[in-house]
């Protein structure tokens, strides 16, 4: 009988060749998906410069006009156009999923995020000395103010709001995306990013204070940290939200 | 010995070639989303660097602009929609260019008719062609928006942003011609540069010490500090119309418009560091922000599209486009302060 000469691969040589198909397939797949991971962050990061720059231009514009309630009681003001405290971009994208809003007929204006005066904050500058080993972020205390978070109203008095406090400005979406501009959702659309604001006393020193025990410096007086922190699909509830890039500039306030 | 040398059966071909489409077109697609990402990436630095390098002139031409109490000395801040580019005429034209006949040129008609979002006077370098060199000076300089020419067939796909630039004639010169002793002055050539080629809409925005006194003489914020440059939008109603506060301002017509009464002195012994402390009218306080209430911030936000963008209707399409803003702190408005005790005292 004649011996058969047909031979496969076994099935060791298949799986071998297969496991460096994979490999390769693998570190190509991986190559593809970190081009678009360090595009998107790219596309972040040029949103957050943009955001911090224009705060430092609006908060260094804020802290120069102090409205003064009393004598030693300033307030102030502060607005980024563009910003809402109450926008829910998740129910404006349902909206426009089921049609809502179209050009013709835009969505109303409390819809997408309430007029500029609603979104307008005041707040009061801190009056104690930062201390960094003391502090957490989440505990409201004389030594920082967080914005939103802190808002007053005109008169000085702590603002209430209709539904739960805001934790963040959240920027609206622009035109053509509340005119129907859909082609799919760009990974660096306005609505998506948000920002929050602390302001706490400069550490920078001036001279040494004789009296304190510790013979600490005396902080220069009217010096303030302005520490602005931008996220990414910012969440309400108990959720911790890591801001994905921070930012500090010094500011020069008037009071 | 015959050699049993054996090649693949039709069967095992088939396979392998089947096999081999499946990973080629795993491949492609991979590829073509790649391919897609590219020419996405690449549409959107362009459109990243034409945004960017107009807000940095805007930025830069703005922190050099000169105040004064001459009617070119005024900041002219206005928002442009597509629905205003669409219907350019019903767009009303500068007030500050209806001013500036005395010193641009009578031929020089499409100065006084096109529509700006932002104009002032500052310090400025051109290139000026008669003399082929680069002269500078002072310069009434204008943003606009220039309507892209229809292509039939088509919809309205935005336009140029454009920087005009029109050189003023110094005092030297003025005074010259007016004693007769400059009798033949080198006519005033405007100089233009587009820069960004398709711009859907620009929002302006510019930050108002007049709403922001209003507010602290009443103890009412009610009015947008930081309003839209835009009289038909609810935002501008921060404007304080002499007979009714409660209606939205009126557009200016001709010489007459809407009227604000500008600040005045502060019951609480605030002024604002350099302004006039008399009462003042403005005719055409929608657009112009005078001398005693330059804003502190002017922000810019520029909707830009990509040429290949594709309209669905009037106002929305799809594709690449992207809103950037840009807010310039400008250091003509200087901080406010509270008088102190012998402030007061040498006031009385």
């Amino acid at each position: 009988m004649r011996r058969s000469t047909r031979k496969g691969f076994t099935l060791t040589e298949i799986l071998v060749a297969l496991a460096i198909f994979a490999l390769g397939g693998t570190a190509i797949m991986a190559l593809f998906i970190t081009n678009v991971r360090l595009s998107r962050q790219a596309m972040d990061y040029t949103r957050a410069a943009e955001i911090t720059r224009n705060v430092r231009s609006l908060m260094t514009q804020s802290l120069s006009r102090p409205i003064n309630l009393n004598r030693d009681d300033n307030i102030y003001a502060f607005h980024y156009p563009g910003s809402s405290l109450t926008f829910n971009p998740d129910e404006y994208l349902e909206d426009i999923e089921n049609g809502g809003a179209t050009a013709s007929e835009p969505p109303t204006e409390p819809f997408i995020g309430g007029p500029p005066t609603d979104n307008t904050v005041f707040f009061r500058l801190p009056k104690e000395m930062f201390n960094s080993a003391a502090i957490n972020y989440q505990d409201r205390t004389g030594q920082l103010t967080v914005i939103p978070r802190d808002s007053l109203t005109a008169s000085g008095s702590t603002r209430s709001f209709d539904g739960p406090n805001p934790q963040v400005f959240r920027l609206m979406p622009d035109a053509l995306r509340r005119a129907h501009a859909v082609d799919g959702l760009d990974p660096d659309d306005r609505m998506f990013y948000q920002f929050d604001v602390s302001i706490r006393r400069s550490v920078q020193r001036a001279s040494v204070d004789s009296t304190a025990i510790s013979g600490s410096k005396q902080p220069l007086e009217d010096l303030f940290v302005v520490h602005v922190r931008v996220y990414k699909g910012f969440e309400y509830g108990d959720v911790i939200n890591d801001p994905y890039f921070e930012w500090d500039f010094y500011v020069n306030a008037a009071r | 010995m015959r050699k049993l040398r054996r090649g693949f059966t039709l069967l095992e071909l088939m396979i392998a070639i089947a096999l081999m489409l499946v990973i080629m077109l795993m491949l492609r697609s991979m590829f073509v989303n790649a391919q897609h990402m590219y020419l996405r990436a690449a549409k959107r630095v362009d459109v990243y660097s034409q945004a960017r390098a107009s807000l940095d002139l805007i930025e830069q031409d703005l922190l050099r602009m000169e105040t004064g109490d001459e009617h070119y000395h005024s900041l002219n801040c206005r928002t442009l929609m597509p629905s205003d580019l669409r219907n350019l005429d019903g767009v009303p034209i500068s007030k500050a260019y209806t001013k500036m006949d005395d010193w641009t040129e009578e031929s020089d008609s499409q100065s006084l008719n096109i529509h700006e979002f932002l104009s002032f006077t500052g310090r400025n370098t051109w290139y000026d062609k008669t003399q082929d060199k680069y002269v500078t000076g002072n310069a009434f300089v204008a943003y606009y928006i220039r309507k892209r020419l229809p292509v039939e067939g088509e919809e309205f796909e935005g336009g140029y942003l454009v920087r005009r630039i029109i050189p003023v004639r110094s005092n030297a010169e003025i005074a010259a011609i007016g004693a007769g002793k400059l009798t033949d002055p080198q006519p005033i050539a405007p100089h233009e540069d587009e820069l960004a080629s398709f711009v859907f809409g620009v929002r302006v925005y510019a930050d108002d010490q007049a709403a922001f006194q209003l507010g602290v003489r009443n103890s009412s914020f009610g009015r947008n500090i930081m309003p839209e440059c835009d009289p038909s939008s609810p935002n501008a109603r921060w404007m304080y119309i002499e007979g009714s506060t409660n209606t939205p301002p009126k557009k200016p017509v001709g010489g007459s418009g809407t009227v604000i009464e500008l600040q005045k002195p502060l019951p609480e012994n605030r002024v604002e560091f350099g302004g006039l402390w008399s009462s003042q009218r403005a005719p055409d306080r929608d657009f112009v922000s005078a001398r005693w209430n330059y804003p502190n911030v002017v922000m810019v936000d520029l909707l830009m599209i990509d040429r290949k963008f594709e309209r669905f209707t009037a106002d929305a399409g799809a594709g690449t486009y992207r809103s950037f803003s840009r807010a310039v702190q400008l250091p003509v408005s200087g901080p406010m302060y509270r008088l102190d005790q012998r402030d007061i005292e040498l006031l009385r």
